[in-house]
């Protein structure tokens, strides 16, 4: 159950919202960039906010570890996220 | 509002949307203890491909440790997203085979398909690239590490903004 349909069910309302929030049009991705559209960003944003209050509130209620936090090494990630940019700006997804 | 018709529209709020993938994530955390991420499915389904095709690189410590090839909750997570958009998209008759977008795209770069699937497909290499370097993509590390208070994901979005706009900017040229 926990392996695989729970899975199933996440990642179907997580690839709903993407697609009903318009992520997957080429041009909303790159509209971004150009700071033409700023779909992703409020989707992102609104995301990461409810995620967050989300998270630390069951933290807080002793319901929740904290165990996944991503690791932090800054080269690593800011190396990343600069190349990463790349691809996105080219492919558009 | 009845589902019915909120599923037979296009694009929702962002706002809305965004309300949603919070929730799904916060789930996700709670009740499976996973984050929600696309780009480690990708390389435990390369894991699985490298040890049946026997690949030498299979016993490499990333392949053996980092990725184990074995059916994990990221792979079942891309089945679960595939149904899901395609739930969305065909519900509000979004869903089409498009050989290039149909907007900006023909006006900017011409009308040629080539064009189009070289760029993707090196775009899509550069993506998983900067994905394995940074730990996670924009699921897995943007909002998932973002969403726990990680820097690392404050860091990769900054990055991403940066070298996303000028790479934007070197493809529009003047009209940016």
């Amino acid at each position: 159950m926990t392996t695989y349909v729970l899975p199933l069910l996440i990642g179907f309302f997580f690839a709903l919202t993407l697609q009903k929030a318009g992520l997957g049009h080429y041009d909303k991705i790159v509209n971004q960039f150009r700071f033409k559209d700023n779909t992703i960003m409020k989707f992102m944003m609104t995301g990461i906010s409810v995620g967050l209050v989300g998270v630390y509130s069951l933290k807080d209620l002793g319901l929740l570890n904290l165990d996944q936090v991503s690791s932090t090494y800054i080269v690593g990630n800011l190396l990343g996220g600069l190349i990463f940019g790349v691809g996105m700006a080219l492919a558009g997804t | 509002m009845s589902i019915n018709n909120a599923m037979k529209k296009k694009i929702w709020s962002p706002w809305i949307a965004g309300f949603i993938l919070g929730v799904t994530a916060t789930a996700s955390y709670y009740f499976a203890g996973k984050t929600i991420g696309s780009s480690g499915g990708l390389e435990s389904i390369d894991s699985i491909l490298a040890k049946t095709l026997h690949m030498p690189w299979a016993n490499a410590m990333y392949f053996k440790f980092q990725m184990p090839p074995v059916i994990s909750f990221q792979i079942m997570l891309f089945v679960g997203m595939l149904v899901g958009a395609a739930t969305s998209s065909i519900w509000s008759k979004d869903f089409k085979l498009r050989t290039v977008p149909d907007r900006q795209w023909v006006q900017q770069f011409g009308p040629s398909k080539v064009k189009r699937w070289i760029m993707i497909f090196v775009g899509g290499v550069i993506i998983e690239y900067a994905a394995g370097i940074a730990g996670g993509c924009t699921s897995g590390l943007a909002i998932s590490g973002t969403m726990q208070l990680s820097p690392a994901g404050l860091i990769f979005i900054a990055g991403l903004f940066i070298s996303g706009i000028i790479t934007t900017k070197i493809l529009y040229g003047r009209n940016f």
